[in-house]
C-alpha cells in the first residue's frame, strides 16, 4: 500500500481522530501532535490494518489508547509541579463570568462526566457513529452502550436543568 | 404535532433509543431558531454538540519518507569489503597467471604433435611385424604344400 492509497483512505479520519485527542487532550496543540503521531503509526501498521474488519474503528480505538497514555504522562508530570496551597481568587471570578455562557455550561458538565461516558457522547452524539463501530472501539456491547449513553444523557440534563434554575435567580 | 414528535424523540433520545437518523431530525430541529420554550434547556445540549462536530484538523499530515534501513547497513558494508578483497586479491595474481598459460598451451600442443609422432610410429612397427607375420606363413604354407 503506498502513501497516496493510504492517506485517501485515512484523511477522512483525521478530523474525528482530532477532535477525539481533543476531548481527551483538551489543549489544540496537543491534539494536532497526537493526530500527527496516530497518523505515523497507522502507517507503521498498515500491513496489519488490511486483515482488520474495520480499520476506521481500529483507528479510534488507538487514538483512545494513546491519548490516554498521554494524560497518564501529563498527570504524572503535573504531581510534582502544583503546589497544594496554590489559590487564585482572581481565577476564580473569571471562571464564574466564562460559564455564564451556555456552551461553556455544558462543556463543563461535560468534563465532569466520566471518562468513558465522555468518550461514548463524543463517539455518538459528536461523531454520530453506530453503535456497531462504537463496539468495535471500546469493546462495550451495544446494549452496554446504550446503558451508559442514556445514564450520562441524564446526568446532564439534570445539571443543565440544576444551572438553568441557577441562572434565573 | 411538531412539538408532540419532538418531545417523543426526546425521550427516546434520553434512553438511547433513537437511530442515527432521528438524531439527526432533533439536531436540525434545535439548529433552527423556532425552538418551543419548552426544549430551551436541551438546545445549549445539541448547540455544544453541534459546536464539538465543527473543529477540523488544519495542519497536513506527513507520513515518515522512507529512510535508509540501518538495520542492513553493517551486512551491505561487510559484503562490500568481502568482494573488494577478492577484486584487489585477483587483480594481483593476474601478473602471475598470465604467463603460464601462454606457455601450457604451447607445451600441450608440443605434446600432442609428439603423441601423435609416437602412436604413427608404433602403428608402423606393427605394421612391419604383421607383414612378417604374412611372410612366415606364406612360407609355412609352402613347406605344407610340398609335403
Amino acid at each position: 500500500m503506498n502513501q497516496q492509497k493510504f492517506l485517501a483512505f485515512f484523511n477522512p479520519l483525521k478530523d474525528r481522530i482530532y477532535r477525539l485527542s481533543l476531548r481527551y487532550l483538551v489543549s489544540k496543540d496537543a491534539a494536532e501532535d497526537a493526530t500527527q503521531e496516530i497518523f505515523v503509526k497507522l502507517w507503521k501498521r498498515r500491513k496489519k490494518l488490511e486483515t482488520y474488519d474495520s480499520p476506521e474503528a481500529y483507528a479510534m480505538t488507538m487514538t483512545k489508547n494513546y491519548c490516554l497514555d498521554q494524560l497518564k504522562l501529563k498527570r504524572n508530570n503535573q504531581l510534582r509541579i502544583v503546589h497544594s496551597n496554590y489559590e487564585d481568587p482572581q481565577q476564580s471570578l473569571q471562571k464564574q463570568l466564562e460559564a455564564k455562557n451556555e456552551l461553556e455550561i455544558v462543556h463543563k458538565i461535560v468534563e465532569g462526566l466520566s471518562e468513558q461516558e465522555q468518550l461514548l457522547i463524543q463517539l455518538r452524539d459528536i461523531e454520530q457513529l453506530e453503535y456497531e463501530e462504537i463496539a468495535l472501539v471500546t469493546k462495550m456491547s451495544q446494549t452496554a452502550i446504550r446503558v451508559a449513553l442514556s445514564r450520562s444523557r441524564k446526568k446532564i440534563r439534570k445539571e443543565m436543568l440544576k444551572k438553568h434554575r441557577y441562572g434565573t435567580r | 404535532m411538531e412539538r408532540v414528535k419532538i418531545e417523543n424523540l426526546l425521550n427516546k433520545y434520553m434512553e438511547a433509543e433513537t437511530t442515527l437518523a432521528e438524531e439527526k431530525e432533533l439536531r436540525a430541529y434545535f439548529a433552527s431558531e423556532q425552538v418551543a420554550p419548552a426544549f430551551a434547556d436541551y438546545q445549549s445540549l445539541f448547540g455544544f454538540y453541534a459546536e464539538e462536530k465543527g473543529s477540523h484538523y488544519t495542519k497536513t499530515l506527513e507520513l515518515p519518507r522512507r529512510h535508509l534501513n540501518y538495520k542492513y547497513f553493517s551486512v551491505a558494508a561487510s559484503i562490500a569489503i568481502i568482494v573488494g578483497t577478492f577484486w584487489w586479491l585477483s587483480s594481483k595474481q593476474e601478473f602471475i597467471g598470465a604467463s603460464p598459460k601462454p606457455l601450457a598451451y604451447h607445451e600441450a600442443m608440443q605434446n600432442t604433435q609428439d603423441l601423435l609422432l609416437m602412436m604413427t610410429s608404433a602403428i608402423k612397427t606393427s605394421k612391419k611385424q604383421l607383414n612378417y607375420l604374412k611372410e612366415l606363413n606364406q612360407i609355412e604354407n609352402q613347406f605344407i604344400q610340398k609335403n
